[in-house]
């Protein structure tokens, strides 16, 4: 199968502050991987280095290319803190932009607006800021502008700190029908099991183990020194 | 409805670069009507004077140090005040939405709009910042004069240039990483 993003001897440092030591990994084509890491591990920061917004040793692949302007445009990232996805008067407005931006017609890019907020539970916010919604509400809004884009490769960062029960469902049965390659950072054991097929595990900046997403939520003994649980 | 807030946004805009050259009572009756404008839209007089607070904090200190140099006068407070109002208030009713629609790609007036929603949303960014930052500060400081209040506030303004920077970081990775920004 097609490699789709490969990471080869990553490593990374906030001035003097190593943060990510020699990261191997890769994603095929249709696959979905989770990476699983406890808070400060440094799975934020390695999503950014894949994402080509920070730079640094080693390669970085994503569909072939260096991370830049034009292999970005086939990959759907949510920050883990996604207020500022989000900047127009309204949400209905939020999720337009691309599209018109893409090219195409404002009656269509209205109308695809208007049903991905449907279909994220928020049709009655299509009129609000994204200001004054929920950081749950923002969270789900993010990840609709995220899969407007109609992205080959869909990053989430985080995508269930501040849901509730309800949405981590619906977003689970969402991440399990989208068809696209994703790649999921979590510390939610449970959620990260359901929705990938394969987990690599970071601690403290080193990928400590990778295997399928079963065996390694149950393996006590990892998790315990990872502090995942 | 549309049309209506346009006309609204564009005598606002008209009178806040107007009031860049007005002198005396001109800019003064200028300025009256900004206030106005804004209390009308913000919901209130204290809603204007709050959002006004952190910019007649800096007003302050500028006409300080013009002070300190002989040359202190009412007119450069009173008329960024105005512009301040008066862009707020075309800044919150221009329908930004048909806009964008309107100065579509390839039109060349589409980064010009989204340069405009840009400064619009950092501003708005910057007034949470300082509502938090502000806030933070209230809950830790027992008063608001005296002891360790000075320097809590010089703390108070750090914190808000790093969170002001993190944002619009995050804010320009998000546009270009959504194909908006080059
Ligand atoms: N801008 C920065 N400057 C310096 N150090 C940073 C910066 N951002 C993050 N770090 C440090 O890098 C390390 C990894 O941070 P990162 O945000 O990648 O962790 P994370 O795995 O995403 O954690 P969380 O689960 O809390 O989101 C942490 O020790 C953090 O303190
Ligand atoms: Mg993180």
């Amino acid at each position: 199968m097609k490699t789709i993003l490969d990471v080869d001897g990553l490593s990374f440092a906030y001035g003097r502050k190593q943060v990510l030591v020699n990261i191997n990994f890769s994603v095929s084509e249709g696959e979905s991987l989770g990476l699983l890491g406890a808070n400060g591990a440094g799975k934020s920061t390695l999503l950014w280095c894949l994402l080509g917004l920070l730079r640094g040793e080693g390669s970085v692949r994503v569909f072939g290319e260096r991370p830049g302007a034009s292999a970005c445009r086939r990959v759907g990232v949510v920050f883990q803190n996604p207020e500022d996805q989000l900047f127009m008067p309204t949400l209905a407005g939020d999720l337009t932009l691309p599209q018109l931006n893409r090219g195409i017609a404002p009656e269509q890019a209205r109308a695809g607006a208007v049903e991905a907020l449907g279909s994220a539970g928020l049709a009655a916010c299509a009129g609000e800021p994204a200001m004054h919604l929920s950081l749950g509400q923002r969270k789900r809004a993010a990840i609709a502008l995220a899969l407007i884009q109609r992205p080959e490769l869909l990053i989430l960062d985080e995508p269930t700190s501040e849901l509730d029960g309800g949405s981590v469902r619906h977003l689970v049965d969402l991440l399990r029908r989208l068809p696209v390659s994703k790649l999921i950072t979590s510390h939610q054991l449970e959620f990260l099991a359901k929705v990938t097929s394969r987990i690599v595990v970071l601690h403290e900046g080193r990928i400590v183990a990778e295997g399928p997403a079963e065996a390694i939520v149950s393996n006590q003994e990892l998790l315990l020194r990872c502090g995942l649980i | 409805m549309g049309t209506a807030r346009t006309f609204v946004a564009v005598a606002a805009l008209g009178a806040a670069v107007a009031a860049l050259w007005l002198h005396g009572p001109a800019l003064l009756i200028t300025a009256v009507a900004g206030f106005a404008a804004h209390s009308l839209r913000s919901g209130g007089v204290r809603r204007t004077l709050r959002d006004s607070f952190p910019l007649a904090m800096f007003l302050g200190f500028i006409a300080v140090l013009q002070l300190a140099s002989g040359s202190a006068g009412w007119e450069l407070p009173l008329r960024a005040l105005a512009v301040f109002w008066l862009a707020a208030v075309a800044f919150g009713v221009l329908p930004w939405n048909q806009l964008v629609v309107l100065a579509r790609p390839p039109s060349p007036f589409f980064s010009v709009v989204l340069f405009l929603l840009f400064l619009r949303h950092f501003a708005l960014v910057l007034r949470d910042e300082v509502r938090r930052v502000l806030q933070a500060r209230r809950l830790c400081v027992r008063y608001r004069f005296g002891a360790g209040s000075f320097r809590s506030l010089v703390w108070a303004v750090v914190a808000l240039f790093r969170r002001a920077l993190v944002r619009a970081e995050r804010f320009y990775a998000a546009q270009w990483l959504g194909g908006i920004v080059p």
